[in-house]
């Protein structure tokens, strides 16, 4: 089984909520400095002549699996998440360059980070933290 | 992992919250799950677990040792700090009478009618709050007209929604999706805004103005709607004053003198006015204070309310209806009367306040009130949730705070404004403590503690009770405890605080009314004249002292200032909402403030050109009361001559820049929105890092 983690930006109108559920999902109050897995995209809207936001994020695509050259990215086998081995990253960032939506990258220990999709959620029968934080669903997880 | 349910305090909305707690500790939140999917929460509710663990709380009593202002403080007991309250507070009555003491509830409000009865049992006529320059003035508008509260769009019935200025998508997220659902229905929208936003996006019409120009926008389509019959000759016949006036006022207001006013192009406001004029039922979706943050906002606002008369919206399905959904009665809030027998401040300089009236003194002038000593003298302030940088020139508020005899804030967070007091009280939030909640539909729910309070942090009412008591004040309501208060509020729903425990997601009240059509058909309308006044009675008195206009009439910002334009070429507006902002208390929350560059100086490119001020840049942004800095952001989503900032952000705070005398006469709210700057690259370009700073 599959799961893929299904945004669709035209319904998405840049509220930060799924930015945020992302922090407040993995990390604690403290981490002030905590980088979220959802990112901001500037786009236009040329016909309405309206710039604003998107958050995009991972949709386990596995583009980046693919380009890994040490099998640090790879796809677990229950949920078919794109999930990370630290161990194996040696910081080559050929997953940042080829990530299409620009949410994998490489921290400052020089290790692949990237959206789990809230598999612990997943565990305990609940839906990762930017499908359920979202009040448009624009973000939801699909079973293929 | 424990899950439970609260409601989100951190602003109105209270939307339900479901919060895993593990030892303790509030580990996550969600959006309360219904039916097994969450219904979301939007970006402020989701950082809540910054808000609540923020390093800034406020955690134990805290008595000033230093200098006012030099932050040093001492904790005490809340034994002593009770006691050093009732010692003060009376010294100040006895010395200087009971109105020298002021009450002030900054947000949130759910404790206002309890402070409000503290005042009264006090015998100060002053009790004030944040309302003063938020959402009053347009309840005071609708008032004006229609004589009871703001009524509502039933957007489950309209036809036609006329959005006036509300980013619903940022402002009211959980809305979003209701949004979207009107135009599956086909619902067409128009959205009056005076930059292209996420929801004009998804508009049938947009009409984009020059900020601070409602007013002559809205007597436009009135002249349409009127010119081309489009009105409701039989409901304005029989429940309108002053239609005659109004006709021949806006027969003057045609679409293109508005199109020279507003920026709108007449064709457009043409098409607007026969949407809504012409495909009935329909409503308008207000905001709460955007149309009242100009100097012409009252009236303006009075112009955009008077079209659902005029077009026979009011109170029928799908128009903007007294009674949409059922309602449950209950006690306090909007109930307690104001102490009244004392002159107020702010009662000399705006008197529709009192007239008409809302249950409040007038604040908007407190600097002034305090340091000039006007009308009498103020010596005390008892505050919960002050913050100064609410008021234009908020420095002069600090000032003035600073000269107080005693000065006590109730806060969560150690702002400034806090700093600045002789005392300080923790309060909590709403993981912190339990709170009667009054949901739609003539729903009620008890707001569950989450977590133990932080440090010794109390329930804001609980504190006010014990004062009460401590200084032997009479209030039947105050005096019995506060498990007995939040009985009293339910009393007349004919629920009982055990029927809420036993229901953490809410109850029906058992005394229920409505929903209702045609109110006015049973009773007339509480104004003056039992009529809707086109024709206000209550300004018409100020007609000759005050020169204030029975009509809705337009004066244009532009014309009625002192102010150089010509050394201050932009228009300058500020506070327009951001998803992940409230005011001034996020701004210490990192997940939020590290979204985007702060302070954020949006400007037009065209703009930037002109002033040579790039991309990035710093920006100094000066007006004739003060400046600040920024960052330049370029945007073209509003027209060039406008400049966007954010306010409340000590980094650099846009209400430095809005003069405290430049103020709507009738209401005493600032022109926020509509001011006027120029720009200039800044010389140092600062750093921008994540700010924990409050």
């Amino acid at each position: 089984m599959a799961y893929q983690l299904k945004f669709d930006p035209k319904k998405c109108v840049g509220c930060y909520a799924c930015h945020t559920a992302c922090l407040d999902a993995h990390h604690g109050a403290d981490e002030i400095h905590a980088r979220s897995y959802r990112g901001i995209q500037k786009v236009t809207d040329e016909e309405k002549g309206c710039t604003y936001e998107i958050c995009p994020g991972c949709t386990h695509c596995g583009i980046c699996a693919e380009v890994c050259p040490t099998g640090a990215l790879f796809r677990d086998g229950k949920y078919g998440l794109i999930l990370t081995d630290k161990e194996r990253c040696i910081g080559c960032k050929a997953c940042e360059r080829a990530c299409p939506n620009h949410v994998v990258y490489v921290d400052e220990n020089n290790k692949v980070q990237k959206c789990d999709g809230c598999i612990d959620r997943l565990e305990e029968g609940r839906e990762p933290a930017c499908a359920a934080v979202c009040l448009l669903d624009a973000i939801w997880m699909e079973k293929q | 992992m424990e899950k439970k349910q609260i409601f989100c305090g951190i602003c109105s909305s209270a939307c339900p919250m479901d919060v895993y707690v593990e030892e303790g500790k509030v580990v996550s939140v969600e959006g309360h799950a219904e039916h097994g999917k969450s219904r979301g929460l939007c970006a402020k509710g989701a950082a809540s677990k910054q808000y609540l663990y923020n390093k800034e709380r406020i955690l134990y009593p805290m008595k000033r040792i230093g200098e006012k202002g030099s932050g040093k403080f001492e904790r005490i007991s809340w034994d002593e700090a009770y006691d050093l309250m009732a010692e003060n507070l009376n010294r100040v009555k006895e010395v200087y009478g009971a109105k020298s003491v002021v009450f002030y509830a900054g947000y949130p409000k759910w404790y206002r009618p309890a402070l409000l009865r503290l005042a009264n049992a006090f015998g100060s006529p002053n009790f004030c709050t944040e309302s003063s320059t938020c959402f009053q003035a347009s309840a005071l508008a609708w008032r004006s007209l229609y004589g009871n509260g703001i009524c509502f769009p039933d957007l489950a019935h309209t036809k036609t929604l006329l959005i006036w200025t509300s980013n619903l998508f940022h402002s009211n997220t959980p809305m979003g999706k209701m949004f979207r659902s009107l135009k599956e229905r086909g619902v067409r929208i128009i959205v009056v805004d005076p930059r292209s936003t996420v929801t004009v996006k998804e508009a049938d019409l947009h009409l984009q103005l020059t900020p601070g120009t409602d007013g002559a926008l809205a007597l436009a389509m009135a002249h349409v709607i009127i010119e081309e019959d489009l009105y409701d000759k039989e409901f304005v016949e029989k429940y309108v004053s002053g239609f005659e006036e109004y006709k021949n006022y806006v027969r003057t207001f045609t679409p293109e003198k508005a199109q020279e006013i507003t920026g709108v192009d007449a064709d457009l406001i043409r098409q607007a006015a026969r949407m809504y004029g012409g495909s009935k039922p329909s409503s308008i979706q207000f905001s709460v204070s955007t149309i009242v943050h100009h100097v012409n906002g009252f009236q303006n606002y009075r112009a955009v309310f008077s079209l659902i008369a005029l077009t026979g919206n009011y109170d029928i399905e799908g128009g903007n209806r007294s009674m949409p959904g059922p309602v449950s009665p209950c006690n306090e809030f909007g109930k307690v009367l104001r102490y009244d027998k004392e002159e107020a401040i702010g009662e000399k300089d705006f008197p529709v306040w009192f007239d008409l009236p809302c249950q409040e003194a007038q604040c908007t002038r407190l600097a002034d009130y305090i340091l000039e000593e006007e009308p009498y003298p103020l010596k005390a302030v008892f505050a919960m949730g002050l913050n100064h940088r609410m008021w234009p020139q908020p420095e002069v508020m600090q000032k003035a705070l600073g000269t107080l005899d005693f000065y006590v804030n109730m806060e969560l967070f150690w702002s400034d404004s806090s700093r600045m007091a002789d005392l300080v009280l923790p309060a909590c939030t709403t993981f912190e403590r339990e709170e009667v909640k009054t949901l739609r539909g003539g729903r009620f729910a008890l707001n569950q503690r989450a977590v133990e309070p932080l440090g010794e942090a109390k329930n804001d009412i609980e504190v006010i009770i014990e004062l009460a008591r401590r200084m032997g004040l009479e209030d039947e309501v105050l005096t019995s405890g506060y498990e007995s208060y939040m009985n009293y509020i339910l009393e007349p729903s004919g629920l009982t605080l055990e029927d809420l425990r036993r229901n953490p997601e809410g109850v029906k009240g058992k005394v229920v009314f409505g929903p209702k059509v045609k109110t006015y058909e049973e009773e007339p309308f509480h104004t003056p004249s039992g009529k809707i006044e086109f024709w206000s009675q209550v300004l018409e008195k100020y007609r000759d002292s005050r020169g204030y206009e029975p009509l809705p009439v337009y004066r244009d910002f532009r014309e009625q200032t002192q102010v150089d334009t010509k050394a201050y070429p932009l228009i300058l507006n500020t506070g327009a909402r951001k998803p992940q902002f409230f005011h001034a208390r996020l701004y210490r929350l990192p997940w939020l403030s590290s979204l985007e560059v702060n302070p954020m100086v949006e400007i037009h490119p065209d703009d930037g050109a002109k002033y040579g001020v790039l991309e990035g840049d710093q920006v100094r942004v000066t007006s004739p009361a003060g400046e600040m800095e920024g960052t330049a952001v370029y945007s073209r989503n509003g027209r060039p001559g406008v400049v966007y900032l954010y306010h409340g952000n000590k980094k650099g705070e846009a209400n430095n820049l809005i003069d405290r005398n430049y103020l709507d006469p009738y209401t005493g709210f600032p022109g926020y929105k509509s001011y006027f700057c120029k720009i200039e690259k800044a010389g140092e370009v600062a750093e921008h890092g994540i700010s924990t700073e409050i």
